[in-house]
């Protein structure tokens, strides 16, 4: 929900509240002050009724009009002090019930008593407060409608700002060589976010560029140590008295420096393609070169008897030539890797996408297999050739995917630019 | 032949003149750019191992030097940078091979044996070892009178064989050699040996002793004794 939204909800209920309860309390207190003047009028009346009775010691006439009605009514008990009350009478004229206000007296002429009877109409009183009340309503509504426009254009305009630092931080990436473009602000609050909204950004930044530097920069340092070791195993497996044992121990060891060796120089390689170094892109041939790699594998593959299927189309394709060829050769090793003995490779190339399959028994975990260090059982690799996959994928925008299908593991490369490989 | 080794990590420079002076390399080492300097302007190298990141200075300036007074020695760069620019920057300043750390000595000397080939044309293109000679100009192989047919990679591993000639070779070495660096096997060397198997079975075929010494899992030595 947006800011606006939830505002004008809350402002709309309030107003809508205060508005509905202050015309109802106006309506109350208009009338009880328009009927204390019915009844200040009714008195007067009476008075003057009392006042003729003083004078003549006989009734006045009955008086029956629209504005006023008095007459007399004979009683042989009379009521003791004044009576005002409001009574519906029914008017044969309007043929409904009209309200009067009415104030009823005792009156004693020669001996005899009367109940006088004042009535006055009090429609009118009412149709009256019925005109002020809508007056007063459609005031209120005016007013409503036009802080409701001023709201609406002062918010927006008072939280531009904010959606500017918004719309800035959207586009912020943290490896990209840009800075906040954040403009001052007179508004404190907007001046304070986008102070600490610059400051974090900046130190992240800062962060992030000094670690991707102590990757790259401690992979390559451990090169050298690797070199001398290196050296020193070559040269001290030359010694021709060293014993079966010995020569199996310094196996392992050969063996364990390779390893290290190509985790450093995948990660170096992973940290060089976040970085973006590699940024000459040419026209490939990739079916020639995808059949050049493939004449590569040969021997690998035949060691293992795997039979391979090349159904490639011809394609030329943007790329960096040095990630073209990691890329393929990563694939092709998997592949060549984990493809039981006797098994097959299909490698597929058209217009729209890029696929290469092979044999295996179990369905992989699709949601990891991208990951860095995700290795299935097993494995003899160190999970990092195709997190390199996905990684130079990612950064041609390329969308690389893994399914199992008919008992081959399928990894597939479409061409479509794609936004979803985006990480 | 003369060999000068200019490397700052003096540990992995004696490694490379041990492992070269039993190739009959005579090996000098300089640890910085200024004792390099001093080295080549006094005397000429059949072949210098040139470091890219010395402590006083980039080493390409040296091979910037060497190129502008005209001197033709030959130089392979060894650098821990396996970047694409470098490696374009060093070739075209002049630089006959580059090769990245770490490597193996074996193929150091493989590499330092081929520019030096190279450079000598009009010298001497064979090598031979008992009755096996080899031809780097024809790229040939004969037993006395017999050419053998070799296939390129077979042809690729004896003369790799011929040069690390007594010396153990381990098997990453090999498939390093043969097959580059990016085909990611890690440690799956059975295939090599299918090809060990074939040279062997054509060298005896033609009447060859067995020289391939196979070393305990670890590698293979071509040795007579």
């Amino acid at each position: 929900m947006k800011l606006f939204t939830k505002y004008r909800q809350v402002n709309l209920i309030a107003t809508s509240t205060i508005l509905l309860v202050s015309a109802l309390c106006y309506y109350m207190i208009v009338r009880q002050i328009l009927i204390a003047q019915l009844d200040d009028d009714l008195t007067t009346e009476m008075q003057e009724v009392i006042d003729f009775v003083k004078t003549n010691d006989t009734l006045p006439l009955p008086v029956n009009n629209n504005a006023e009605q008095l007459f007399f009514t004979r009683v042989q008990q009379n009521i003791a002090g004044i009576h005002i009350s409001t009574v519906p009478i029914f008017s044969l004229k309007e043929n409904e019930n009209e309200v009067f206000r009415q104030i009823e007296f005792p009156l004693s002429i020669k001996g005899k008593d009367y109940l006088a009877t004042v009535r006055e109409p009090q429609a009118e009183t009412e149709d009256l407060i019925r005109y002020i009340v809508l007056v007063t309503i459609s005031m209120l509504v005016v007013l409503l409608g036009i802080l409701f426009f001023i709201n609406r254009y002062l918010l927006k305009k008072l939280w531009d700002p904010f959606y500017k630092t918004l719309d800035e931080l959207k586009t912020f990436s943290l490896s990209g060589k840009t800075k906040l473009n954040l403009q001052s602000n007179q508004v404190t609050e907007f001046a304070q976010l986008n102070e600490a909204v610059k400051s974090m950004a900046s130190q992240v930044q800062q962060e992030y560029i000094s670690l991707k530097m102590f990757t790259e920069n401690a992979s390559h340092e451990m090169q050298t140590p690797l070199a001398v070791i290196r050296s020193k195993m070559d040269n001290l497996v030359q010694d021709e008295n060293l014993k079966a044992d010995q020569l199996n121990q310094l196996n392992d060891i050969y063996q364990a420096l390779g390893k290290l060796q190509h985790l450093m120089q995948s990660l170096l390689l992973l940290t060089r393609i976040e970085n973006g170094q590699y940024v000459d892109n040419e026209i490939i041939p990739l079916d020639e070169l995808i059949k050049e790699k493939c004449n590569q594998f040969h021997e690998l593959f035949q060691s293992k008897n795997i039979s391979l299927e090349l159904n490639v189309q011809q394609k030329n394709i943007p790329f960096n030539k040095q990630l073209i060829d990691i890329l393929l050769n990563n694939l092709l090793s998997n592949a060549a890797r984990h493809t039981p003995e006797e098994g097959k490779i299909d490698v597929y190339l058209n217009e729209l996408e890029f696929s290469i399959c092979n044999s295996g028994e179990n369905a992989l975990n699709d949601k990891e297999i991208f990951n860095r260090f995700y290795k299935e059982n097993n494995s003899p690799g160190m999970g990092l050739g195709l997190a390199i996959v996905k990684q130079i994928c990612v950064f041609e925008h390329l969308h690389v995917s893994y399914n199992f299908h008919k008992r081959m593991h399928c990894f597939k490369i479409s061409f479509m630019n794609s936004d979803s490989a985006q990480i | 032949m003369k060999i000068l080794i200019i490397e700052d990590e003096q540990q992995l420079a004696e490694s490379m003149a041990t492992y070269l002076s039993g190739e009959n390399y005579i090996c000098e080492i300089a640890s910085t750019l200024q004792e390099a300097r001093i080295r080549t302007e006094l005397h000429s190298y059949d072949c210098i191992l040139l470091d890219i990141g010395l402590p006083d200075g980039n080493g390409l300036t040296i091979l910037h030097d060497l190129k502008a007074d005209k001197k033709e020695d030959c130089v392979l760069i060894i650098s821990a940078k396996d970047s694409l620019d470098d490696r374009v920057a060093g070739l075209q300043l002049g630089a006959d091979d580059y090769l990245v750390k770490p490597f193996h000595l074996s193929e150091l000397s493989a590499r330092i044996s081929a520019i030096i080939r190279r450079k000598n044309f009009n010298g001497n293109n064979k090598i031979s070892f008992h009755e096996i000679e080899l031809d780097t100009f024809l790229k040939t192989v004969s037993i006395g009178k017999n050419i053998l047919e070799l296939t390129k990679k077979e042809y690729e591993l004896l003369l790799y064989f011929l040069i690390n000639k007594g010396r153990v070779i381990s098997k990453d070495a090999i498939a390093t050699h043969l097959w580059g660096d990016e085909m990611d096997m890690t440690n799956n060397f059975d295939f090599i040996y299918t090809h060990i198997k074939n040279l062997r079975k054509k060298l005896a075929d033609a009447g060859c002793g067995d020289y391939i010494k196979s070393v305990y899992g670890m590698g293979y030595r071509f040795t007579n004794s």
